[in-house]
């Protein structure tokens, strides 16, 4: 009992990770409809800022997350404005096309500047959890969950209460009735673009306090970002964030079958994945589109 | 291109050479160069071992070319070694070494680092009856392919953790019972099942748990080793899955009597990531800095750990990855001496008889072209330090055992 | 063929790139065929150049390989628009029925070799049923889970405690003895490549061509 317990914690823990992936590259996806494979490439340039940032500057890692925001809202506000734009209305294989040429070479981009040695942040608190009883929750691991909710939350509200998330949602709805009321398509784009980016940085960021990175570290997260909002649906927040906790807790479960049975923990999500999308396309909770 | 013009390089070396005629002292006249090809994972997951199996070639190389070369038939013959990254891809591997046959028509080639890679070049040396030594891919599925060409000079994966299994039997109070985590290559999977095969003989009883090779989120793992409560953790796995299990450990407060992982802590990359949470772990290893052998040739162990240093000032100690790649140029420079020949025939049936005690142990090649002549000893992480603590005739200290928990240390 | 596909006439200035094109292809395609043929000892002893040396046999078999790959991809890709990122799957498949069957079950090379394009056929047709009632996003996110499940399957599934397909490790497969392996297997990658294209070409020629080209413009 006390084993299902720590592992459903366990779950939900890396489910955070998820969710921190999974809603930049949700809100892309439904908003613009382009499929950003670059996803994972820009996560791991906000692990890098983090990495660097702790390693020069002695800076805990949760502080530096606002930064990776930043620097990630600048870089994906530029790379839409002046790359991504191009193919907006083109058929999906350019947009495919496109973004994983900027994939490539944000990745190689990441080798030259910092090797392909792995780097990880062993803050000082890093080996100390919660106890509670005879569970363990790591700090670190609780403090990237929290963080990845709040940033669902904030995205959220963003998305529902400002006028600017408002402008975002109605260019997803129907972008000639957007323009019609005097929205800026190209700048909108372009915002939606960045928050996205920002998210991305934003998990990063809480990334390299959980593994060890290198700048091709990223690609299983496009991948999982993937599945996550496939897993939740497209088109709400709070359908990413189940999407990303119920991976977690797949994946697990998945690795704790004991003896050979683990090693399946990919097949079973992809399969699973599969499943969904051929019972019920529209994922837990999104919408169909 | 660059192989072109690299070929150029090498045929004027050659024709500079022959009409150069007699170069050296002593009246030994300076033969042609002997080029060595590599494919070496310089970029990707592999890059810290392969840089380490670069070290090792290097080392061997400035040596010999300081005695003049290796000396075939009293005829003196310069080494150059051709490295090409194969970003730690075992296809791309396979491609580089047709490539250094080929174009850049090395005569011999060393291996590259892992079980993965050495697999896939080992069919290619084969193909082109080109004899390969290679010193870091223990998979024995190489060896039981019938190749004639490839030779391993370390011990083959099923001895790697069978010393601290060894070990385990002899310590007080004795532990009965090992969680085996392991990853899904070849390699660890080899390893993985000779501990699950050899360890009950000894007493233990072995629990076997896999995962995706490459994992770096292990916590679900060290979760089942903890509900399991076992005496004995070991993880058969590299450097990173070893690393990411360690700090999960310490995390989900994973505590037994041993911790024992099959590749990792004898890299200096280990202590470095962890501190002082690498204390008390052990691992197999090749070789380490206190054997006691009384080599033939070359260097002893701490001339050899002192070249090291002098090449490389603040990388530490030699770790069994660089001495082992030492060892395959030695076994090729050996052979080479004995053949009296460069015709990759003769050498390879040289390789085949060899017999020769060397600073990191005896190199000898059993039928199928691997090392079993040598053992594997078993070192643990004291105090930030390396120690050889099995068995008990090369061991510079005791082993500290049981392993205290994470929050008495 | 290529006109099949233009929905624009070629002007004059293309109608001469296309021209260049198809003579730099021409030549290209010859040289491909007759250089390999240089490796045959009779012509070596005669005297004539090695043009063709193993490495570039590996490079040129592959070569010919993606052409295959390539164009087997653009038949659901290319000419619906549906985008498959699955099909890697149906490169596996047949690569692993093949390599059983010679490795496992002992069979000549050129009696495996028809059946791995009918097992993958026939796991593409089981898999598509549930999978082409899917559009756009989905049908591509679903083709990339199957052909990550299958990998994963193939790699893992276990019968009695050892792998069915080799696990990891993979198969070994013996090295094929015969005269001038890499000319054998070159040519019989080239002969794949002019399958499949030939293929492609039927069915642009064909109404059910046409009809997977107006799936693409208009479901």
């Amino acid at each position: 009992m006390v084993n299902f317990l720590q592992l459903l914690v366990l779950g939900l823990l890396a489910g955070g990770v998820y969710v921190g992936v999974g809603v930049g590259f949700g809100l892309v996806w439904g908003v613009l409809n382009i499929v950003n494979l670059a996803h994972g490439a820009l996560v791991m340039v906000g692990g890098y800022l983090t990495w660097t940032l702790f390693t020069r500057l002695g800076l805990d890692p949760f502080l530096s997350l606002p930064l990776d925001a930043l620097l990630l809202f600048t870089i994906g506000y530029l790379l839409q404005r002046g790359v991504i734009n191009r193919v907006i209305r083109a058929p999906l294989l350019f947009t495919f096309l496109l973004t994983f040429g900027v994939n490539l070479v944000v990745i190689n981009l990441l080798l030259l500047l910092f090797k392909s040695d792995f780097r990880s942040v062993t803050p000082s608190y890093a080996g100390a959890g919660l106890e509670l009883g005879v569970l363990v929750i790591p700090f670190t691991r609780l403090g990237a969950l929290v963080v990845a909710l709040l940033l669902a939350a904030g995205l959220a509200f963003v998305l529902n209460r400002t006028r600017t998330g408002l402008a975002i949602q109605a260019v997803g709805a129907d972008r000639d009735a957007a323009q019609l009321v005097g929205i800026d398509l190209r700048h909108t784009y372009a915002l939606t673009f960045a928050l996205g980016a920002a998210c991305a940085g934003v998990a990063g960021g809480l990334i390299t306090l959980i593994q060890a990175i290198t700048p091709t570290a990223g690609e299983p997260y496009t991948l999982q970002a993937f599945v996550v909002v496939i897993l939740g649906g497209l088109g709400r927040v709070t359908a990413t964030v189940a999407g990303g906790l119920l991976f977690g807790l797949i994946e697990v479960f998945g690795q704790s079958i004991p003896g050979s049975g683990s090693v399946y923990a990919n097949a079973i999500a992809f399969g699973l994945l599969v499943l969904v999308l051929i019972l019920r396309p529209q994922g837990l909770m999104g919408r169909l589109r | 291109m660059r192989s072109r013009s690299s070929v150029l390089l090498v045929v004027a070396a050659l024709l500079s050479f022959a009409c150069g005629g007699t170069a050296g002292t002593g009246g030994t006249s300076t033969g042609a160069t002997i080029t060595f090809g590599a494919p070496l994972g310089l970029t990707g997951s592999l890059t810290k071992e392969s840089t380490l199996t670069q070290q090792g070639y290097d080392l061997w190389v400035d040596w010999i070319n300081q005695q003049g070369g290796i000396n075939i038939d009293g005829v003196k013959h310069p080494v150059k070694v051709k490295y090409y990254d194969d970003t730690s891809s075992a296809n791309q591997s396979a491609v580089l070494m047709q490539k250094l046959i080929t174009e850049d028509k090395v005569n011999f080639l060393l291996g590259p680092y892992g079980s993965a890679a050495t697999a896939t070049d080992a069919a290619i040396a084969e193909q082109n009856q080109v004899p390969m030594v290679e010193a870091n891919g223990a998979a024995q599925a190489i060896f039981n392919q019938g190749y004639k060409y490839t030779f391993g000079v370390l011990s083959p994966a099923n001895k790697y953790l069978q010393g601290v299994v060894d070990m385990a039997a002899t310590l007080t109070p004795k532990p009965t019972s090992i969680f085996m985590l392991s990853a899904d290559d070849n390699f660890s999977l080899e390893v993985a099942n000779a501990v699950r095969d050899y360890a009950p003989s000894k007493g233990f009883t072995v629990t076997l748990q896999k995962y995706k090779n490459g994992s770096t989120n292990l916590a679900a793992e060290v979760q089942a080793a903890k509900a399991a409560n076992p005496d004995i953790v070991m993880n058969s796995g590299h450097l990173l899955e070893a690393i990411a299990i360690n700090k999960a450990a310490k995390e989900y407060k994973l505590n037994s009597k041993l911790f024992a992982y099959s590749v990792g802590p004898s890299t200096p990359d280990f202590i470095n990531s962890l501190g002082k949470d690498a204390n008390y772990v052990y691992d197999g290893s090749q070789w380490t800095p206190q054997v006691k052998y009384k080599p033939s040739f070359y260097l002893t162990e701490s001339q050899y750990v002192d070249a090291y240093h002098k090449k490389y000032p603040g990388a530490g100690d030699p770790d069994y990855h660089v001495a082992e790649s030492t060892a395959a140029c030695l076994a090729f420079q050996k052979a080479l001496e004995n053949a009296k020949s460069t015709d990759p025939k003769k050498v390879r049936d040289a390789l085949a008889k060899l017999d020769v005690m060397t600073f990191f142990g005896q190199i000898k090649f059993d039928s199928r072209g691997i090392n079993t002549y040598k053992p594997m000893v078993v070192e643990q992480i004291q105090n930030g330090q390396h120690h050889t603590v099995f068995p008990t005739d090369v061991a510079d200290v005791k082993p500290m055992y049981p392993t205290p928990a994470w929050d008495q240390r | 063929m290529l006109r099949a596909a233009f929905t624009t006439k070629p002007t004059e200035g293309g109608r001469r790139w296309r021209r260049l094109f198809l003579l730099l292809g021409g030549v290209v395609l010859l040289y491909g065929l007759l250089a390999p043929l240089t490796s045959l000892d009779a012509l070596q002893s005669a005297g004539f150049p090695l043009l063709a040396d193993k490495l570039w046999f590996r490079i040129a078999t592959a070569t010919a390989m993606f052409v295959v790959l390539a164009s087997a991809w653009n038949l659901v890709g290319g000419l619906t628009g549906y985008a498959a990122f699955g099909n890697v799957a149906f490169f596996g498949i047949g690569a692993y029925t093949c390599g059983m069957l010679i490795s496992r079950a002992h069979w000549p090379l050129f009696l495996a070799l028809p059946l791995a394009p009918l097992a993958s056929a026939a796991f593409a047709a089981l898999v598509g049923v549930p999978l082409l009632r899917l559009r756009g996003h989905y049908f591509a996110v679903a083709s990339l889970g199957v052909g990550v499940a299958v990998g994963e399957v193939i790699q893992n599934v276990e019968y009695r405690g050892t792998p069915v397909f080799g696990g990891s490790t993979g198969l070994f497969l013996p090295i094929f003895s015969v005269d001038n392996r890499d000319l054998v297997f070159y040519f019989l990658m080239v002969g794949a490549a002019a399958l499949t294209i030939g293929v492609t070409w039927l069915v642009l020629r064909r109404r059910f061509g046409y009809g997977l080209i107006a799936i693409r413009e208009n479901e």
